[in-house]
C-alpha cells in the first residue's frame, strides 16, 4: 500500500529511481576500486620487499597462519590487545625484531640486538653495522632497549623457526613502506618528556624518570663485592641470553665451572680459563674460539660498553659459578 | 495462545537450540578474553588470545546465522502456506553445520603452531583473518550450506508474482549470503587488497546482507506480533532495505582510509557513511508505529522486549556509534582502538544477537504448545544482558578515548607499559559488565531450554489462570512512566540520543585540536564521558520508557484478549 | 508543496553538513586520481547522490506516517461500523 487513496501513484517509480541511484552508486565505487589498484597509484607490492632470501608474500602466509590479527593490529584492523605493527619496522629495524622474535617472551637487550646486527640479511637491508648508527636510525629500538630489555613480555614464547622469522620482518617492511594516507597520526609532542616532567613535579612522584640506562645505574652503585656487581651486569648486558650459568649451552658456552678449567680451542691448542682468558674473551672473543662453537656471532664491541672495572666484575662473578650441582 | 500452522515449522527448534549452546559458549569465551584484558599471562600457553578471540569472532557469526536459518525456518511455512518439500535436507543442513562449527572452533587452536593447513596456495584449516578465522574447509562447507538455504528457500515459496518484499527480502538475503561470502574465500599476498575484499565480506556481507534479512524478519515479526497490515510493512522493507544499500554501497569506503588504498576514499567514506544511520531511523519509526497500530496488550513480552532491544541497539550501536567515528577527521583516532570495540559490540550483538533470541522467544513456546509461560525469568535476563551488553561499550569507549589520547596523541609506547595502566579501570569494568552479560545469557538461554518443561512457579499459576491474566488486575488508566508513548515523545527520545551521538562525535573530532595534540585530554575525555554515559543511560531509559508503556496496556484495555488465529500471510505487493 | 519545499530545504542544510564533516581539508592531491579536476567532480557527484539519499529518506519517511494515519483512520471507521478490524481484505 503505497498510494494513498485519490493521488497519483508514484511509487513505481520512486523504486526505479531509487535501483538507478543504486546502480550510479555501484558503478562510482568500482571505478574508485580500479584507480585504488592500478601500478600509477604507486603503492608498494609484497612481491618486490624481501629480506635475506624471504619476499613478504611468504611472511604474510606465516603472519595469517599464527593468527597474529587477533591480538596485534595492522592497517588498524584486529584485536587491539597488542600493538599495531603497521609502523614497527621502521620503529625498530630487522636487527631488534630479529632479536625479539628469536625469544618473544623476553625483551632483548643491547647485547641480543647487537649479535643480530651482524646479520648478513640485516646488513645487507639497512646498511649499518655499529649499534650507534642502529639506533640513531631505530630510535624505538633504542627506546626499548633502554625500558624494557632483559624483562619478561606479555607476548606468549611462540618459537619461531628462523626462517619464520626472516619472512615476518619481510612482510613487516613491507607494511612499513606501505602508504596508510598519514595512519597511523604522528605525534605533535613527546608524551614519555611530558610526563616525566609532569611526574617530576608532583610531589608524591614515585615513578622514577624512565630514561637512565640500566647499566649506567648499576655502575653508579658501590661495588663493595665485585661479584654481586658482575651478576647484575651479565642480566643487564643480556649475557645470559646466550650464556648459561650452569655447564648447558644456550648459544654460547656455559659458566658453571669453566673457570680454571681447560677449554679446548678451534686451532687445536689448550688454555686455562683464568682471568686473563675470560677478559679476553669478553672484550675480543674472536681471539680463541673454544671448540663446537663459530666465530663473529658474540659482538666484539664489548670494550667500548664495559669498563674495565665491570669486565673484572663479570669474571668474579663467573669465577662463584660453579659446576652441575 | 496461537497455535502452530504448519508442522514443519518445527524444524526450526533444533537451530535455536544450537544457538543458544554457542551463544553461551561465545559469552564465555568473552569473559576470558577480559580476563586476559586484566592480566595478560592468564591462560597464556594454554589458550593464547589470539585463540580464543578467534573462537568469539567465529562463534558470534556462527550462532546470529543459526538464529537467521532457524527463524527462516520458522516463518519460510507461514510466508509460503505450505510445509518443506524436503524435511531431511533441512534437517542435513543442520547436521552439517553442527560439524562446520565443531571444526571451525577446534582449527583455531593450530594458529599455536602457526599451522594454517597451506594447500594450493590456500589456508584450509585456518587462515587468521580478523572475522575470517576460519579456514578454507570450512568456508567451502559453509557456502555449499548457503546454497542448500537458499534452495530450501526458494523452493517452499510460492510462485514469484505472488512475492511481497518480505519475500523477496528473504530471497535476496539467502542468494547474497551465498554469492557475497565468496570474496571470503581467496588467499591476496596485498594487504590493502587482502583487507580491501576482507571488507567486502564484512560490510557488504554483514552490515549490507544480514540486514536486509534482519529488517524483513523484523518486519515479520511486527506483522505476527501486532497484526500489522502486510502492506505498510512490506513498503518499510523495501524502502528501510534501499536505505541501507544506497547509503551503504559506497559508505563501505569507510573502511578504505588507513588500508593502504588512496585518499579520495576518505571523502567517499565520510560523506555516505554518514547517511548509513537513516535506514535504522527510519526502521525504529516504522516498529514504533506498527506497534502502536492499536492498544492490544503485548502477548509475548520477552519477544518484543528482545525485538525492540535489537532495531534501539541497532540504533545506538551501529547508527550513532558508527556515525561518531565514521568520518575521515574522527576515524584517524578512533581506528585500531578500542572505540571500534564498543561500536562492534552493540553493533553485532545487539542488532542481530538480540533478533536471534527474540526469534526464538517467540517462536519457542508456540512449538512446545505452551500456555501462558512465566515471562519473569526471560524479561530479568534481558535487562541483564542489555545492562551488561551497554556497560561493556561504556568501558570499551572510554577505554578507548583513553588509548586514542596515551596512544596516539602522546605517542607512548605500548611497550613502554603505559597505555595498560591508563586504562586499567576500564579494563576492570570490561570484566564486571561481562559478567553480567554473561549471567543475563546463562538466563536466557535456561529459560529457552527449560520452557515448558520446568514446573510453573506457584504464583504464576495462582496469577495468571488464563495465561493471559495481567489483564485480570483490572483496567487502571496508564500514567506517568507507563503513560501512552505518543510519536512526539519518541521524537524527543531519538533527538535525545542523537543530541549525545553529537557530543560523541565532537569528542573525537577535538583530537584535531592543536590544544589536545600538544597534551591535554580534557576536552576530549569530558565530552567523551559525557557523552557515552549520556547515550547509554538515554538508552536505557527509553528502552524502559517504551516496554513500560507497552506493559501498561495490559492493565489499560481490559478484556479483549479473544483473538483467534488469522491470516498471517496478507497479500502480495500490488 | 510545503512539504516538498521543506524536504528540499532540509536536504539542502543535511547535504552541507555532510559534505563539511568530509571536506578533503588534507587532501595532497599526489596521486592522479586524487588530482584537484577529479576531486571537483567527486564532490559534486557525492553531493547529488547524498542530497539524492536524504531526500529519499524523507520522502519514505512521510509515506510511513501517511500509512499509518490511514491505517488508523480504518480501524476507527471499522469499530465504529462493529466489524471486526482484522478482517481486512
Amino acid at each position: 500500500m503505497s498510494c494513498a487513496p485519490g493521488k497519483p501513484c508514484e511509487e513505481g517509480k520512486k523504486r526505479r529511481i531509487a535501483l538507478l541511484a543504486f546502480g550510479l552508486m555501484a558503478l562510482v565505487f568500482f571505478v574508485l576500486s580500479a584507480f585504488s589498484f592500478v601500478d600509477s597509484r604507486v603503492q608498494v607490492t609484497p612481491e618486490v620487499v624481501t629480506y635475506g632470501p624471504y619476499n613478504a608474500v611468504q611472511g604474510k602466509r606465516v603472519f595469517q597462519a599464527y593468527n597474529c590479527m587477533d591480538c596485534h593490529t595492522i592497517v588498524g584492523n584486529g584485536a587491539y590487545f597488542a600493538p599495531d605493527l603497521t609502523k614497527e619496522y621502521q620503529q625498530v629495524g630487522p636487527a631488534w625484531l630479529a632479536a625479539f622474535l628469536g625469544s618473544p617472551g623476553s625483551w632483548p637487550t643491547q647485547t641480543v640486538v647487537a649479535i643480530h646486527l651482524h646479520d648478513p640479511a640485516q646488513l645487507k637491508t639497512t646498511d649499518i653495522d655499529t649499534m650507534q648508527a642502529y639506533l640513531k636510525q631505530f630510535p624505538g629500538a633504542a627506546q626499548r632497549i633502554r625500558q624494557q630489555g632483559g624483562h619478561g613480555t606479555y607476548m606468549p614464547n611462540l618459537t619461531f623457526s628462523g626462517p619464520d622469522i626472516g619472512k615476518l620482518i619481510a612482510f613487516l617492511k613491507y607494511t612499513s613502506d606501505m602508504n596508510t594516507e598519514g595512519w597511523p597520526p604522528k605525534p605533535e609532542t613527546n608524551g614519555a618528556a611530558l610526563l616525566a616532567d609532569r611526574s617530576a613535579h608532583a610531589a608524591t612522584a614515585v615513578h622514577a624518570p624512565a630514561g637512565a640506562p640500566p647499566a649506567a645505574a648499576a655502575s653508579a652503585q658501590p661495588a663493595s663485592d665485585p661479584a654481586v656487581l658482575g651478576a647484575k651486569l651479565v642480566q643487564e648486558d643480556g649475557c645470559t641470553a646466550c650464556h648459561a650459568t650452569d655447564q648447558s649451552t644456550k648459544v654460547g658456552p656455559g659458566w658453571g665451572g669453566l673457570y680454571n678449567s681447560q677449554v679446548k680451542l678451534t686451532d687445536g691448542s689448550t688454555v686455562t680459563a683464568n682471568d686473563a682468558y675470560l677478559a679476553r674473551s669478553i672484550l675480543d672473543p674472536n681471539a680463541q674460539i673454544p671448540t663446537g662453537f663459530q666465530p663473529n656471532i658474540m659482538p666484539a664491541n664489548f670494550g667500548s660498553v664495559l669498563s674495565k672495572q665491570q669486565v673484572d666484575a663479570i669474571v668474579a662473578y663467573i669465577k662463584t659459578l660453579k659446576g652441575n650441582k | 495462545m496461537k497455535a502452530l500452522q504448519y508442522q514443519t515449522q518445527r524444524l526450526s527448534m533444533r537451530f535455536f537450540m544450537l544457538m543458544l549452546v554457542l551463544f553461551i559458549v561465545q559469552v564465555a569465551l568473552g569473559l576470558i578474553l577480559a580476563l586476559q584484558e586484566n592480566d595478560p599471562l592468564f591462560l597464556q600457553g594454554v589458550l593464547n588470545f589470539n585463540i580464543v578471540r578467534a573462537d568469539h569472532l567465529d562463534l558470534a557469526i556462527d550462532w546470529i546465522l543459526c538464529g537467521f536459518i532457524g527463524a527462516i525456518v520458522f516463518v519460510a511455512p507461514l510466508l509460503s502456506k505450505r510445509d518443506f518439500a524436503h524435511p531431511w535436507l533441512i534437517k542435513f543442513l543442520f547436521y552439517a553445520l553442527l560439524v562446520i562449527v565443531i571444526a571451525n572452533v577446534c582449527t583455531q587452536y593450530l594458529a599455536r603452531f602457526g599451522i594454517a593447513g597451506w594447500w594450493l596456495g590456500q589456508p584450509w584449516f585456518q587462515q587468521g583473518r580478523e572475522y575470517l578465522e576460519e579456514g578454507r574447509a570450512v568456508q567451502v562447507a559453509l557456502l555449499i550450506g548457503f546454497g542448500i538455504l537458499s534452495y530450501i528457500v526458494l523452493r517452499i515459496f510460492p510462485p514469484r508474482r505472488e512475492w511481497n518484499e518480505i519475500h523477496w527480502g528473504l530471497v535476496l538475503g539467502v542468494l547474497g549470503l551465498t554469492g557475497v561470502w565468496v570474496f571470503a574465500m581467496f588467499f591476496v599476498a596485498r594487504l590493502d587488497l587482502s583487507e580491501y575484499f576482507r571488507w567486502y565480506v564484512v560490510h557488504y556481507w554483514v552490515e549490507g546482507i544480514w540486514e536486509i534479512i534482519h529488517i524483513s524478519l523484523v518486519g515479520y515479526l511486527i506483522v505476527l506480533m501486532f497484526h500489522a497490515k502486510i502492506k505498510s510493512v512490506g513498503y518499510a522493507v523495501f524502502w528501510g532495505v534501499a536505505m541501507v544499500w544506497l547509503s551503504g554501497m559506497i559508505g563501505n569506503a569507510h573502511h578504505y582510509f588507513w588500508i593502504g588504498t588512496p585518499a579520495f576514499w576518505q571523502f567517499w567514506g565520510s560523506l555516505f557513511s554518514a547517511f548509513e544511520p537513516l535506514p535504522l531511523v527510519f526502521c525504529f519509526w516504522h516498529i514504533y508505529l506498527d506497534a502502536h497500530q492499536n492498544r492490544k496488550p503485548l502477548e509475548n513480552t520477552p519477544a518484543f522486549y528482545f525485538l525492540l532491544g535489537s532495531v534501539l541497539l541497532e540504533q545506538v550501536g551501529a547508527g550513532i556509534l558508527g556515525f561518531s567515528m565514521t568520518f575521515a577527521r574522527t576515524n584517524v583516532w578512533s581506528h585500531g582502538t578500542w572505540i571500534t570495540a564498543g561500536h562492534a559490540h552493540l553493533a553485532l550483538f545487539g542488532t542481530f544477537g538480540l533478533l536471534g533470541i527474540a526469534v526464538a522467544y517467540y517462536a519457542v513456546p508456540l512449538m512446545r504448545g505452551i500456555k501462558g509461560f512465566d515471562e519473569r525469568l526471560g524479561q530479568l535476563a534481558f535487562w541483564l544482558v542489555l545492562v551488561g551488553v551497554l556497560g561493556m561499550a561504556f568501558a570499551f569507549d572510554m577505554g578507548g578515548t583513553v588509548e586514542v589520547f596515551n596512544y596516539r596523541t602522546l605517542g607512548l609506547d605500548w611497550f613502554g607499559g603505559r597505555i595498560d595502566p591508563a586504562m586499567g579501570g576500564y579494563r576492570v569494568a570490561l570484566l564486571v559488565f561481562g559478567c553480567v552479560l554473561l549471567i543475563g545469557a546463562g538466563l536466557t538461554v535456561y529459560d529457552l531450554l527449560t520452557m515448558g518443561y520446568r514446573r510453573p512457579s506457584a504464583g504464576l499459576a495462582r496469577e495468571r489462570p488464563d495465561g493471559h491474566a495481567a489483564a485480570a488486575i483490572g483496567a487502571r488508566p496508564a500514567v506517568g512512566w507507563g503513560r501512552y508513548l505518543s510519536g512526539f515523545e519518541v521524537g524527543l527520545w531519538l533527538l535525545v540520543l542523537w543530541f549525545f551521538g553529537g557530543i560523541i562525535t565532537v569528542s573525537l573530532l577535538a583530537f584535531n585540536l592543536a590544544i589536545v595534540r600538544s597534551g591535554h585530554p580534557t576536552l576530549p575525555y569530558t565530552l567523551a564521558a559525557i557523552g557515552y554515559a549520556g547515550l547509554f543511560v538515554a538508552t536505557l531509559l527509553f528502552i524502559s520508557r517504551f516496554l513500560t508503556s507497552m506493559q501498561a496496556r495490559k492493565r489499560a484495555v481490559a478484556a479483549d484478549e479473544s483473538r483467534d488465529d488469522m491470516d498471517l500471510l496478507g497479500e502480495p505487493a500490488a | 508543496m510545503r512539504h516538498r519545499a521543506i524536504d528540499l530545504v532540509l536536504t539542502a542544510v543535511t547535504t552541507v553538513a555532510a559534505l563539511l564533516l568530509s571536506w578533503p581539508f588534507w587532501a595532497h592531491f599526489e596521486y592522479w586520481a586524487d588530482s584537484r579536476a577529479l576531486w571537483i567532480v567527486y564532490v559534486i557527484i557525492g553531493a547529488i547522490l547524498a542530497g539524492y539519499v536524504f531526500y529519499a529518506f524523507l520522502g519514505a519517511l512521510h509515506t510511513l506516517f501517511e500509512h499509518d494515519a490511514l491505517d488508523h483512520a480504518e480501524a476507527r471507521e471499522a469499530a465504529k461500523g462493529g466489524a471486526d478490524t482484522e478482517n481486512r481484505s
